[in-house]
């Protein structure tokens, strides 16, 4: 149980740790360098990942970050050259791609068990060759000489002994324990002299580890208070000490007169000049929540504010009339308001990070199908639901391969046509009412609708004549199952998947998708996105007594229409004419087949309805009122019921405890 | 019960070291993620226990305990590093950390070292 725990901060930690390193990776990328704050940044980032993975024993992460962070060491203790960079950033890039590979196994539940000898090796000889053509000393600060501080002046009147350490197996940089020993001691005696004298010779550490640590020491103290001292030492796994007799004592210390002891590890390292490290992040007071309770929080958010309704519009206590009972109703109301309020603002992120992450993509490409593009992002700071977020992912990245891969021309034929030989692909968010508006557009040759349509034609996707395919229906031909223009399957756009997946993703979400498109100039494909999938505001109807819910947000105006603005177009469908418009009426009771005493246009109500720019109106019998609406997924029994019938967004659960069913404004544009 | 102050940038150190010691008579008084923090919840708390780290932003390890240090000479401050920062660990036990544990390492590992200032 708690190492479940444990691995969830270590899965939470790391994937923000990585993907902050992409971010900055792609900084440095941009402006093709590192400064030392990118540098130091960058180094910290792969020593934490390193640590976390060495204690999880993900041997594979944690040496891979390992020979990263010996690089980037070695980069913050020398200046490197501008075209190393680009180097490393690949370097980077291939092994931040395998980490995460990593790390994404391990959270599907195997082992990070990737072989990454190879590119370790690859980043170690990388290393090897900028140490090389760098001839610098090591950094390795130099010994130097000292009396021990505040050590014990040399009388001639001390005893001499000998203590012999061995340190526990694994208990690793053995030569800095025994230095903490010189260090502990240096207080309590005139001369100290050690076996290896040089702690830090090239060979110490294994020696000390192969046959322990020796300190002669000359003391005024007794052998038990300095076996003692000795003692406080970590991971000691045997100590003797014992006293010397006078001829080992004048073959150790020899003649010796002066406090200086002859051993030189003591050292007062200098403190190198750590300042560039102290990058100053502001203290955040966040804390990270798994999502799954987030979606439980708004699971029963959603049921109380079912619960309120049921409540306080239950009809008993309506007819009773209670003063008090209302008062305490409106509070409640008020209260689960500002709760769901929250709860939705909870899960409301920005899509910042996840606009960023198609910089990679659009890199990758460029690198790949040799062309230069340039990724602008607008609006990053818009935020979305979490789940609604997520689910955009795919389709971005899928739109932004397309762009790249069939939208813009290559950097030669960008130079003939006139233009700026560096494509550029936007990516847009901004909000638009209860919806956000994301679109990526590019500046390339835009769609061929002639082919489009010959293709679509060919496929049977098209029935009429050529002549009669307005543009929209060309451009929407685009996300139709199995439908691509291009004969070549290219690595990126295309790999069986098409761009049908954008759209069902994008429906999936409850959004729509349409398709602009300027021969030459490029095109754009705009995505309308609902805020939240969750609740909205929904305004109840009735036909023939069955209860629908119309979101709120899409309702232009409700209203008793006059027979005479009424009339059939040649097709024989039913138009009204408003204010110098005329809209097609829908009627629902015929959508859904219910039996309706008002078929009247004047009995009933017309609710103009505008969806994907388009207006409607849609008629119903009577309005009920305004209601909190928790969406829910249709029940398969009821699905089975309706058969083919798409119109419906979900069904939620009225206040008296009936199911009412939610339109899908989007699906009656005809 | 010892009363111990965690100092990592790292929430997953900070988690592991936490789980390691409160199953075993220690208490976990306070967390700091960075060596500034680390000085002044050494002030408020003062642990009989600090375990600090090296590389953090906001105030390396090797200063923050140069600043215990010098709020109380006594401090027991044991450095938790890992493979490749010799260097520093060094410069800690000149500067009078009373011990390191060198990631990765063991439950056992780190009480061994914690018990020695018994």
């Amino acid at each position: 149980m708690a190492n479940d725990s444990l691995l969830e901060v270590y899965l939470v930690e790391n994937m923000q740790l990585l993907d902050r390193l992409e971010s900055v990776l792609l900084e440095c990328d941009k402006k093709s360098s590192f400064s030392s704050e990118d540098i130091a940044d960058i180094f910290r980032i792969l020593h934490t990942v390193k640590g976390s993975s060495a204690m999880m024993n993900f041997d594979s992460i944690a040496g891979l970050s390992h020979a990263l962070e010996d690089l980037f060491d070695f980069l913050r203790g020398h200046s490197s050259r501008r075209e190393d960079h680009q180097k490393i950033i690949d370097l980077m890039f291939t092994s931040l791609d395998l980490i995460k590979a990593e790390i994404s196994k391990i959270q599907t539940g195997g082992m990070p068990d990737a072989d990454v000898s190879g590119i370790i090796r690859e980043v170690r000889n990388y290393l090897e060759i900028l140490t090389n053509r760098k001839p610098e000393p090591p950094a390795e600060q130099a010994v130097t000489n000292v009396t021990p501080e505040g050590g014990q002046e040399l009388t001639g009147e001390e005893s001499a002994y000998k203590a012999h350490v061995v340190f526990q197996p694994e208990s690793k940089m053995e030569n800095i324990r025994a230095l903490g020993i010189v260090k502990s001691i240096q207080p309590m005696c005139a001369a100290i002299v050690t076996e290896p004298a040089d702690l830090f010779a090239e060979h110490s550490e294994d020696e000390i580890v192969a046959s322990g640590f020796t300190v002669y020491m000359l003391s005024m103290e007794t052998q038990e208070a300095l076996t003692n001292k000795i003692r406080e030492t970590f991971f000691i796994q045997s100590l003797t000490v014992e006293e010397l007799s006078p001829e080992e004592k004048a073959r150790v210390f020899g003649a010796q007169t002066d406090a200086q002891p002859e051993q030189e590890a003591v050292t007062a390292a200098a403190v190198a000049s750590r300042a560039a490290e102290n990058t100053s992040t502001a203290a955040q007071s966040y804390l990270s929540v798994k999502l799954s309770k987030l979606d439980a929080l708004m699971d029963i958010v959603g049921e109380i504010v079912i619960t309120e309704a049921t409540v306080t519009k239950n009809p008993q206590v309506m007819a009773l009339k209670l003063e008090s009972f209302e008062k305490a109703s409106r509070q409640l109301q008020k209260l689960t308001e500002e709760l769901q309020d929250i709860v939705m603002s909870i899960r409301m992120v920005p899509v910042s990070a996840t606009f960023h992450k198609m910089e990679r993509i659009v890199r990758d490409m460029s690198n790949k199908v040799g062309k230069k593009a340039r990724l602008d992002i607008i609006g990053e700071e818009t935020e979305l639901d979490k789940n609604v977020l997520d689910k955009l992912s795919d389709p971005l990245m899928h739109l932004i391969r397309n762009a790249m891969d069939h939208g813009l021309e290559t950097a030669e034929e960008r130079i003939k046509l006139g233009k700026d030989p560096v494509g550029t692909i936007r990516l847009e968010a901004r909000n638009s009412g209860s919806d956000v508006l994301i679109t990526v557009s590019d500046d390339g040759r835009g769609l061929n609708k002639e082919k489009l349509i010959d293709k679509g034609i060919a496929l049977g996707l098209i029935k009429k004549p050529k002549a009669e395919v307005t543009d929209k229906e060309a451009y929407s031909l685009m996300f139709a199952p199995g439908f691509s223009t291009k004969e070549k399957v290219t690595e990126f756009s295309g790999r069986g998947v098409g761009m049908d997946v954008v759209k069902r993703n994008i429906e999936s979400i409850g959004g729509s998708l349409s398709v602009d498109s300027t021969p030459g100039k490029g095109m754009s494909v705009i995505m309308q996105i609902p805020l939240t999938l969750a609740i909205i505001d929904g305004m109840q109807v009735s036909v023939g007594g069955s209860p629908f819910i119309v979101p709120l947000l899409s309702i232009r105006e409700s209203f008793k229409p006059q027979k005479d603005d009424c009339f059939c177009d040649p097709d024989g469908r039913e138009m009204i004419w408003l204010r110098g418009n005329c809209y097609p009426i829908i009627r629902l009771h015929k959508e859904f087949g219910i039996d309706t005493p008002i078929t009247d246009l004047e009995q009933g109500i017309l609710m103009t309805i505008e969806a994907q720019q388009q207006v409607y109106c849609l008629f119903v019998d009577e309005l009920v009122g305004e209601q909190k609406t928790v969406v829910k997924p249709i029940p398969p029994y009821i699905q089975k019921a309706l058969g083919d019938n798409k119109r419906l967004a979900g069904c939620t659960i009225l206040g008296d405890g009936s199911i009412s069913l939610i339109l899908d404004i989007n699906a009656f544009i005809q | 019960m010892k009363r111990v102050l965690i100092v990592d940038d790292a929430a997953f150190m900070r988690v592991s070291i936490k789980n390691m010691l409160s199953r075993h008579n220690y208490e976990i008084v306070g967390e700091a993620e960075n060596g500034k923090a680390a000085v002044m919840k050494y002030k408020e708390l003062k642990p009989d226990i600090v375990t600090m780290d090296i590389t953090m932003p906001d105030m390396d390890g090797l200063t923050s305990l140069k600043e215990i240090l010098a709020i109380d000479p006594s401090a027991n401050v044991i450095v938790v590093s890992a493979m490749g920062q010799e260097n520093m660990v060094r410069e800690a036990v000149l500067l009078g950390a009373k011990g390191f544990v060198v990631k990765p390492f063991k439950e056992d590992t780190i009480l061994a070292a914690l018990k020695n200032l018994d």
